[in-house]
């Protein structure tokens, strides 16, 4: 009667594969007009599962959190005269254009910075204690405004965290959740310092902790009641049992765990590109792990293995660019409304060139999504498109959607040989199939393999 | 769909050199087809690197030159430019390149009032370091032997030319499996397509003539007059002043002039030959912004090319409104601590950028140099004896208006050994202007703070000793503000 379940929560998907004795249920939803809790809900009530003896769990909401600015607000406490610091070090999206940047929208404001009249120096040496009164100014002002979540940066702190565990003692018994950046040094000095990133990852832990703690709480408790007495749990590596502030996992923990997990399993001597729904990862063979993620929000004391998102993405808008009016831009859409074929989008996508180009063909969860009007009104877009080209030439819809599809693959090869590290390259994933034969890539298991291979002893599924 | 070919290949090309930071992909014959750049300076200068290597040492297949002079396509003596040949097709038991690849590493440069590009430090002209794949031994014990090339060089030149190789093996793949399509006629047609797409996007932002002059000291002078006429741009420098601080090549004026043109679309626009084409630049040999030999290019290829793309600006506001935005501040603050102990500190502060009817408040962020102020101020009080008092934005450094300028920098340090301070930057009479009725921002200031308490503020370039305890504030000028406030 045992039950091992694999769990990929994607931004807008949930995939779960599921063993039953020698019975494998595979499932995979959408989760904009249900939440991922109570897709789950429904897959354990519809196959009755009970007796639950492993679970493991891999997600993307950290990133999409950060990614697309779902956090809630937060206080960022570091030394004083450093403040503006935390608002230079952003993303650098218009690096190498030529373009001039427009202005990012921080993650904080800077009436939620606060700088601490405090100073350690590079020895490690406290030059100014914290000053509790201070503390409590600031906590004055943040009961205005109404800010329960604080990140705390100081200057040297991993060469003496003390101030920084004096502040975070004094809040926490105030009641906020605080996470602090000397919690995130490695045990190599010259690694340690290097105050960017580790602010950034106690910054992000405050804005994302709300939105992730309540969602990812909702997946345990639903899975609770379900576990047998012996049951392991695991959200990413770490085993987690009740409550992520019991088991001390916070949301920059889980970062990158789905991609080190498609890295562990299938990237140890090949290259591997996974083809998502929502994207399209390379992970090159066989890399050490890298100490600095690259995120929107800057650089993030991350310890993970090495990936990269391709220029081509199964979301990325087709529409007018420097050339062309049928280019394949850098901006994607979300799958809600999602792409043109699901029925509700308004923009073509590539996901929508390689369902006519027939590369879509009976994926479970997606293939019912796939609505006529869809594919009508990618026509009459596309049309639209080439009636306005400066071409100005005759284009049939077939030679459009040939025509596209065949520029992305040659690109997104490009971009690959650019990038490859191994003799071959493996592909898994929903879109694998239908992109194997293009890149002459080998591929791995069905559509569902990178789930699968969460369950015990299901690591080999055929192709 | 032809043009859905352009934009493959543009692609392509990107794919191809995206391990590189400042790059460019020219024909043979020198047309470029792909620029990829950190600063303005690499548009000009990356082809004509090419350009001269290629002429002076005819590259074949697998060949690698490397130079660092300002006089033959560099921009600083601290950036070696790398030029690799591509080729495939035997003639009289040679492979001429076909393709050149031109790859540059910047380094911390020395800072100091120079008098000569031989102050700067070492110039090599074009040198062959690889010959066919096999590295020229002789040139590198050379290099490592002299005293001015430090081992950071090296190491730069080496892994660079490393990548370079690895690009050559993948890009001879693309081209024997025809994944990437570089015939004559696919890339004739590329260069005229952007050539056409730029003419278009350039006719909606108007026609007409500005003319600008900046002061920057005695004697000192640019003046610009820009026609945009007939889809060309003309842009005219007669009448710039021989220069007494201020050197710049016409190379690196170019860059500043197409790059400060083309962050004016909505879309980003490839650097190749064919958006060149568009721009005709006179600038008489012998003034500030064609300079030659032996004139020191430092403070002309850094600052210069904020106050080259200001003076574009302004002009080019004079045209039409569309094209007005308020001045970047002038100067990136460069400065060099050498301790007593030999360890020597080299760094810069960005500005604030200014303000345009649909832009404000980036701070920090300067438009030339395309990348954010990220250095880690633990590694740097670890690694020097030096403690920072503040490093954050500069209050009240913007140009205000209707559209707020982005505020500079504000880095102050303690000095916790003697060190000998250096510092280079240019301070014209005007301060970053506003356009359109914005106010003017904060110009530059370094000030000194003794140990006894004593505050000076200091000279635009000098060379000081200083004692342990004595405190440096640097604060970087802020972009101008865009629009009268109602």
């Amino acid at each position: 009667m045992s039950w091992s379940i694999g769990l990929n929560l994607g931004q807008s998907l949930i995939e779960i594969a599921a063993q039953h004795n020698d019975t494998l249920i595979k499932f995979r939803a959408f989760t904009q007009s249900l939440s991922p809790e109570n897709a789950l809900n429904q897959f354990l009530l519809t196959h009755n599962v009970d007796g639950i003896t492993k679970v493991q769990v891999v997600e993307q909401w950290p990133s999409h959190i950060v990614d697309a600015q779902l956090g809630s607000p937060f206080a960022f406490l570091t030394t004083a005269n450093f403040e503006g610091r935390v608002e230079l070090a952003r993303r650098e999206d218009w690096l190498f254009k030529v373009r001039n940047p427009t202005m990012i929208s921080s993650y904080i404001t800077s009436d939620s910075i606060f700088g601490l009249s405090e100073r350690v120096n590079s020895h490690g040496h406290i030059e100014r204690l914290i000053d509790l009164n201070e503390l409590e100014f600031i906590h004055t002002k943040l009961e205005l405004l109404q800010i329960k979540t604080i990140g705390i940066g100081l200057i040297n702190s991993w060469a003496n965290p003390e101030n920084e565990d004096r502040t975070e003692k004094f809040f926490l018994e105030k009641g906020y959740r605080v996470f602090k950046s000397s919690s995130y040094t490695s045990v190599n000095p010259k690694e340690a310092a290097g105050e960017i990133a580790r602010f950034n990852r106690a910054a992000m832990n405050a804005y994302c902790d709300n939105l992730w703690t309540s969602k990812a709480q909702k997946i345990i408790d639903i899975l609770a009641p379900k576990l047998s007495v012996d049951a392991t749990f695991f959200w990413g590596g770490r085993p987690v049992k009740n409550t992520f502030v019991e088991n001390k996992i916070d949301p920059m923990d889980c970062l990158s765990l789905f991609y080190d997990h498609l890295a562990s399993q299938f990237a140890l001597t090949s290259d591997l590109l996974y083809a998502g729904v929502e994207e399209f990862v390379f992970i090159p063979a066989g890399t050490t792990p890298k100490s600095l993620l690259s995120s929107q929000a800057g650089p993030i004391q991350h310890t993970h293995r090495q990936y990269r998102r391709p220029k081509i993405q199964p979301l990325s808008i087709i529409g007018k660019g420097f050339f062309s009016d049928f280019e394949i831009l850098n901006d994607v859409v979300n799958l809600d409304p999602g792409p043109m074929c699901f029925g509700r989008g308004l923009t073509p996508t590539l996901f929508d060139i390689a369902v006519e180009n027939a590369r879509l063909d009976n994926l479970n969860g997606i293939k019912e999504r796939i609505q006529a009007r869809g594919a009508i009104r990618l026509d009459e877009q596309l049309m639209a498109y080439a009636r306005n080209s400066v071409e100005q030439g005759h284009f049939s819809k077939k030679d459009l959607k040939e025509g596209i599809w065949k520029t992305a693959i040659e690109i997104l090869n490009c971009e690959l040989t650019s990038w490859r590290q191994s003799e071959q390259l493996n592909i898994c994933g929903p879109l694998a199939q239908g992109l194997s034969l293009d890149l002459g890539a080998h591929l791995l298991g069905d559509d569902f393999f990178h789930v699968t291979s969460l369950l015990v002893g299901n690591k080999n599924a055929s192709t | 769909m032809r043009r859905l070919e352009y934009f493959k290949l543009q692609s392509q090309l990107s794919a191809l050199l995206d391990p590189f930071e400042q790059v460019s992909f020219s024909t043979h014959d020198l047309q470029t087809l792909f620029i990829k750049s950190l600063n303005y300076v690499d548009i000009g200068t990356l082809p004509q690197a090419v350009e001269v290597s290629h002429k002076y040492l005819p590259l074949q297949d697998g060949d690698i030159v490397m130079t660092n002079d300002p006089y033959s396509g560099g921009s600083l003596l601290s950036s070696p430019t790398l030029t690799l040949g591509v080729g495939n097709k035997f003639t009289k038991n040679t492979v001429p390149a076909e393709f050149l690849i031109a790859s540059r590493v910047s380094l911390p440069p020395k800072v100091g009032p120079f008098k000569t590009i031989d102050d700067e430090g070492l110039r090599i002209p074009p040198s062959p370091l690889y010959h066919r794949g096999q590295l020229n031994g002789a040139l590198l014990d050379a290099l490592k032997s002299h005293p001015q090339i430090s081992s950071s060089f090296i190491e730069a030149i080496t892994t660079e030319a490393s990548r370079l190789l690895q690009a050559h093996k993948k890009l001879k793949l693309m081209m024997a499996k025809s994944t990437i399509d570089l015939s004559k006629n696919t890339i004739k047609d590329y260069l005229l397509s952007t050539s056409q797409s730029l003419t278009k996007s350039f006719e909606e932002l108007g026609e007409g003539s500005g003319s600008v002059e900046i002061v920057l000291g005695d004697d000192e002078f640019i003046k610009l007059k820009v026609d945009h006429i007939d889809a060309q741009f003309h842009f005219d420098f007669t009448g710039t002043s021989i220069g007494q601080r201020l050197f710049m090549t016409d190379a690196a004026v170019f860059g500043a002039i197409v790059g400060t043109v083309l962050s004016y679309l909505k879309i980003d626009s490839p650097i190749n030959s064919g958006a060149f084409s568009l721009f005709d630049v006179r600038a008489p040999k012998g003034s500030q912004v064609n300079s030659g030999f032996p004139r020191s290019v430092f403070l002309g290829h850094t600052d210069g090319m904020l106050i080259i793309s200001n003076l574009v600006s302004r002009a080019l506001g004079q045209i039409h409104k569309r094209w007005a935005r308020g001045s970047h501040g002038t100067s990136h603050c460069a400065y060099e601590l050498t301790f007593d102990s030999g360890k020597t500190l080299s760094d810069h502060l960005l500005t604030g950028a200014g303000a345009t009817a649909t832009s404000q408040q980036n701070h920090g962020i300067e438009i030339v140099q395309r990348r954010s102020q990220s250095d880690s101020i633990e590694l740097l009080e670890s690694e020097f004896p030096i403690q920072y008092l503040s490093y954050t934005l500069r209050d009240q450094s913007a140009g205000t208006g209707l559209l707020s300028g982005g505020r500079g920098l504000v880095k102050s340090f303690r000095l916790l050994e003697p060190a000998k301070l250096k510092w280079n930057y240019i301070c014209p009479l005007q301060k970053p202007e506003g356009a359109e009725g914005g106010k003017a921002a904060l110009g530059t200031l370094i000030q000194l703070t003794r140990l006894n308490g004593d505050i000076e503020d200091l000279p635009c370039t000098g060379e000081l000793s200083l004692l342990k305890g004595d405190s440096v504030s640097i604060q970087s000028a802020g972009g101008g503000g865009y629009g009268a406030k109602p």
